[in-house]
C-alpha cells in the first residue's frame, strides 16, 4: 500500500461517513430571494482617520450568565429568519459596524473589542499573520494605531485579549509561543517574563491569570507572564469555557462537540448521549444543537429539556445560543445569525453574489464566546457581534 | 415560486451524493451543507443552460471544488481541528493510519486537499483537474506532490513508499 491507495481507501470510507442529505438541504434553493428593500449601509471606510492621540480605554468585564432554554418554546421558522433585517437593527447594543481597510487600502481584521465604543483591529503581514493593531472609536469614527506586532518568518501572532489597559497577545512558533503587551493607549509592544512550552489555541482570562488550551491539555500562567502550570484534570481537554472544558470525540466529526465536559474546578463530569439516530450533535455550557433522525434541525438544553426545532441547517453554538444559518439562492445568498434563546434572527448583510466564485461566511462554532466577525465585501465594512452583550442582555 | 420539476428532481436525487463530495472536500458536515447549498443554488440559476448543453452533476461538482478552495470562513487556523488524539469511526475499525490521514488531510491548505480528492476521491486526471480548479497543470502537480508529502511527514511513510524511492 503506498500513501495515494490509503488515501482512496482513507476518502472514501470518510465519505461513508458523511450527513444524508436532510430535506432543508434543497428546500429552500429554487426559491427566489424576497425582495430587499432596506437601505444598504454606506461603506464608511473612507471616513478614516489615523490620529495618534489615545486615551485610555474603559473596560468592560462580565462573566457569562447561564443560558436557559425555556421548556415551552415554539419551533423557529424559516420566515423568522429567512429576511431578517441587519444583525445590527436587531442587536444594536450589540453590533458594531467599523472599516474593512486603511485609507491606504490595507484590510482590517477584526481582533476583540475593548470598552462600549472601541474596536481592536489588525492589519496583515501575512496571511493570518497580524502585524499592527488599530484601536476603532465607534463615536469619533477615528482611527489609530495602538502598536506594532513583531513576528518572525515562521511565526504567528494570535490570541488577541483585552486585561483592563493593556493588550495582551502570543506569538507561536511551531512548537512554542511567547507572550507580548502593549499599553491600549498606544505604545511599544514589550515580551512578557518566561515562555509557553506550547502552541496554544483558545486562551482566556482568568482573574490574573491566562488560562489556555494546547494540544497536551489545559494550562494556565500569570497574566504578567512566567512559567506555564498544567490545570490538574485538563490532560487531553480543550478549553470550552473557563471552568468547562472538552474532549476529542466523538466518530462522525472532527470538530469538538463537547457532549463530555469537565469542570476544571471541582471535578464535575457532565455528559450528553445523543438519541438514536441523532447526528452532528454538538454541544455547548448550557445547550446543545444537532440533527435529529429525520434530517430536522433541534436545539436543546444539555438535559434534554425545552427542545426546539429550527430551520434548514443552522450552524454552531456560538456562546451557547448563536447559530448561523446561510441561505443560497439563485441570485445571491446571504448568511443569518439565530438567537435559539430568543427565536431573533438578523442578517448579516454578507450579500454573496452568485457569480463570484468566492464567498465570505462565519464559522459560527461553540468555542466562540466573546464576539463574531464578517467582512461585508459590497460595503467594505467589517460587522462584529459581541457575544457577551446578546448574552448578558437578555 | 415554484422550483423546476427538472431541477427539484435532481437536487433531490443527487444530494447524497453532493453532501458527501462535499464532505470529502471540506472535512466536516457544515462546510459539506454549505457547499452543496451553494453549488445547488448557482445550479439552479444556471439550469436552463446547463440542462441543455452541459451536464448538471459535473457543473455542480466543480463549482463545489472552486468554491471550497476560494471560500474564507472566520475560523482560525487551530481551531477545534488539530489533531484530535482519540477521534474514532464507530464502524468496522478503520486502521489508525486512516484516521490519522483524515486528520492530517485537516492540516492541508485547501488547494492542496481539493487537487487531492479530485486525483485519489473522484479518480480525475491532472489535466482535468488543472481545469476544474482553473490553474495550471504544474500547480496540480506542485499542489499534490506537496499535500503528499505534507500527509506522509504527518503519518510516517509506508514501506511500499519506501520501495518506490
Amino acid at each position: 500500500m503506498t500513501i495515494e491507495d490509503d488515501l482512496r481507501t482513507t476518502l472514501r470510507r470518510a465519505a461513508a461517513h458523511a450527513p444524508l442529505a436532510p430535506p432543508a438541504l434543497v428546500a429552500g434553493i429554487g426559491r427566489r430571494s424576497r425582495r430587499r428593500t432596506r437601505a444598504r449601509l454606506l461603506a464608511s471606510a473612507a471616513a478614516v482617520v489615523v490620529v495618534t492621540a489615545g486615551t485610555v480605554l474603559a473596560i468592560r468585564q462580565e462573566s457569562p450568565r447561564p443560558v436557559v432554554v425555556n421548556p415551552s418554546l415554539p419551533a423557529i421558522t424559516r420566515e423568522q429568519v429567512v429576511g431578517a433585517p441587519p444583525v445590527e437593527e436587531v442587536w444594536p447594543e450589540a453590533v458594531r459596524v467599523v472599516p474593512a481597510a486603511l485609507r491606504d487600502g490595507r484590510r482590517l481584521r477584526a481582533l476583540a473589542l475593548a470598552g462600549d465604543r472601541t474596536a481592536l483591529l489588525s492589519t496583515w503581514g501575512s496571511h493570518e499573520n497580524a502585524n499592527a493593531v488599530y484601536a476603532y472609536d465607534q463615536v469619533t469614527r477615528q482611527i489609530r494605531k495602538v502598536t506594532d506586532v513583531r513576528t518572525r518568518k515562521g511565526e504567528i501572532s494570535d490570541g488577541f485579549l483585552v486585561d483592563g489597559d493593556r493588550l495582551i497577545w502570543h506569538v507561536t512558533t511551531g512548537t512554542s509561543a511567547v507572550l507580548w503587551q502593549a499599553p491600549l493607549s498606544g505604545g511599544p509592544a514589550r515580551r512578557l517574563p518566561g515562555g509557553l512550552p506550547h502552541v496554544p489555541a483558545r486562551m482566556e482570562l482568568h482573574g490574573d491569570r491566562l488560562v489556555y488550551s494546547a494540544r497536551e491539555g489545559v494550562f494556565t500562567v500569570p497574566a504578567t507572564g512566567g512559567r506555564p502550570e498544567p490545570v490538574p484534570g485538563g490532560q487531553g481537554l480543550f478549553l470550552l469555557e473557563w471552568p468547562w472544558a472538552g474532549a476529542f470525540e466523538p466518530a462522525d466529526m472532527i470538530e469538538i462537540a463537547f457532549r463530555r465536559l469537565v469542570n476544571l474546578e471541582t471535578g464535575e463530569v457532565s455528559e450528553v448521549t445523543p438519541g438514536p439516530g441523532e447526528k452532528n450533535v454538538i454541544c455547548g455550557v448550557t445547550t446543545c444543537s444537532g440533527l435529529r433522525a429525520d434530517g430536522g434541525a433541534f436545539v436543546r438544553g444539555r438535559d434534554g429539556t425545552g427542545e426546539r426545532a429550527l430551520p434548514g441547517l443552522p450552524h454552531g453554538l456560538a456562546a451557547d445560543r448563536i447559530m448561523g444559518l446561510t441561505d443560497s439562492r439563485p441570485e445571491e445568498s446571504e448568511q443569518y445569525l439565530l438567537d435559539v434563546t430568543t427565536g431573533r434572527a438578523g442578517s448579516l448583510e454578507l450579500d454573496i453574489p452568485a457569480d463570484d466564485e468566492s464567498y465570505t461566511t462565519i464559522a459560527v462554532t461553540v468555542d466562540r464566546r466573546d464576539m463574531l466577525s464578517a467582512h461585508r465585501i459590497g460595503a467594505e465594512t467589517l460587522v462584529i457581534i459581541d457575544l457577551r452583550r446578546i448574552v448578558s442582555g437578555s | 415560486m415554484s422550483q423546476d420539476p427538472d431541477f427539484a428532481a435532481f437536487a433531490a436525487e443527487r444530494a447524497d451524493a453532493l453532501l458527501r463530495y462535499g464532505y470529502v472536500l471540506s472535512g466536516n458536515p457544515h462546510d459539506a451543507a454549505d457547499l452543496t447549498q451553494e453549488a445547488l443554488a448557482r445550479l439552479h440559476r444556471a439550469w436552463p443552460r446547463v440542462r441543455r448543453r452541459d451536464d448538471p452533476e459535473a457543473y455542480v461538482r466543480v463549482t463545489m471544488a472552486r468554491l471550497h478552495i476560494s471560500v474564507w470562513r472566520g475560523r482560525r487556523r487551530e481551531h477545534l481541528a488539530w489533531d484530535p488524539p482519540d477521534l474514532t469511526w464507530d464502524d468496522d475499525r478503520p486502521a489508525d493510519r486512516e484516521q490519522g490521514l483524515w486528520r492530517a488531510l485537516a492540516g492541508l491548505p485547501h488547494r492542496q486537499r481539493a487537487v487531492l480528492v479530485l486525483r485519489y476521491y473522484e479518480d480525475r486526471t491532472d489535466a482535468e483537474i488543472a481545469q476544474v480548479l482553473g490553474i495550471s497543470r504544474g500547480t496540480v502537480r506542485s499542489h499534490a506532490s506537496h499535500g503528499l508529502a505534507r500527509l506522509r511527514s504527518v503519518i510516517g511513510d509506508t514501506e511500499a513508499d519506501r520501495s518506490l524511492r
